[in-house]
């Protein structure tokens, strides 16, 4: 086997600088499977879908954000660390 | 519960679909005459859990892996049916080999290779049958083929439980180019 050869589903992708665009798929399939169980009845499917995808991946973003808030600037000001 | 609040529907009990269910992901739906919320499952358990793989490569399922997250993330994603189940089978019996020293089965490392079952070191050239994934790529593999398995379990108990009036409203409001491919050209759920 080529040193190279990498193989679809059996070898990782290397997208370790691009992973957080690895959310708007899992969203989008969230939404799509979890609608169709969820709706009672299907008119306006795809809206359901388009609307479940963005609130998810808004609400992750504005999670990361209060997170990277909270351990970036917060946390500093409340518990300065010695040599900081 | 105060007048008018909404009353729980009434659920019946379907056991054949909920086992076609796990069989396959949508097609306990499907079986019950709902084609469209069938294909619709099908494509989101699906396409997430094939996304895990292939983001994380085979790893990602892994019922014997060293790393007691994927152990355990294995009995979440069995709920994908047997392609989860498959995947891990061809996992430990085609990409997992006996390692004469520490007395286990485990994945070639690079400068190894798998011959006979057996692990054994490489020639020049060779590679491992399959990389392990490292890092984010690993977690969030697992974390797809987890939430494959998960969803498709809500999917599972729809198809065992289901509502009973849904499939008359599907039948009535469903229309569009998508119901006449699925329907075979007419307009039903």
């Amino acid at each position: 086997m080529s040193l190279l050869a990498s193989i679809p589903f059996v070898d990782p992708l290397n997208l370790h600088a691009q992973w957080f665009l690895l959310l708007v798929p899992l969203a989008l399939f969230v939404s799509m499977a979890y609608k169709a169980v969820r709706l009672p009845t299907l008119a306006g499917y795809w809206r359901q879908v388009g609307i479940m995808s963005t609130q998810i991946v808004v609400g992750m973003a504005m999670l990361g954000l209060v997170l990277y808030m909270l351990t970036q600037w917060i946390l500093p000001m409340v518990l300065p660390m010695p040599g900081t | 519960m105060t007048p008018g609040a909404r009353q729980p529907e009434p659920a019946g009990l379907d056991p054949a679909a909920g086992l076609v269910a796990f069989l396959f992901p949508g097609a306990g739906h499907m079986m019950r005459g709902q084609t469209r919320r069938g294909v619709y499952i099908a494509i989101g358990v699906l396409g997430l859990f094939l996304g895990g793989l292939l983001i994380g490569g085979l790893t990602v399922v892994d019922r014997k892996s060293p790393r007691l997250e994927t152990r355990l993330s294995f009995y979440g994603q069995m709920f994908v049916g047997p392609v989860a189940i498959g995947a891990d089978f061809v996992h430990q019996a085609r990409f997992k080999g006996w390692d004469a020293q520490s007395r286990t089965r485990r994945e070639a490392l690079p400068g190894e290779t798998i011959r006979n079952g057996n692990i054994e070191v490489a020639t020049e050239g060779q590679r491992p049958p399959m990389r392990r994934s490292l890092g984010k790529m690993n977690e969030i593999g697992v974390l797809y083929a987890l939430v494959a398995g998960m969803i498709n379990f809500i999917a599972i108990l729809d198809a065992l439980f289901p509502t009973l009036r849904r499939q008359e409203r599907d039948r009535v409001t469903t229309s569009g180019a998508i119901d006449a491919v699925l329907s075979g050209g007419g307009a039903k759920a």
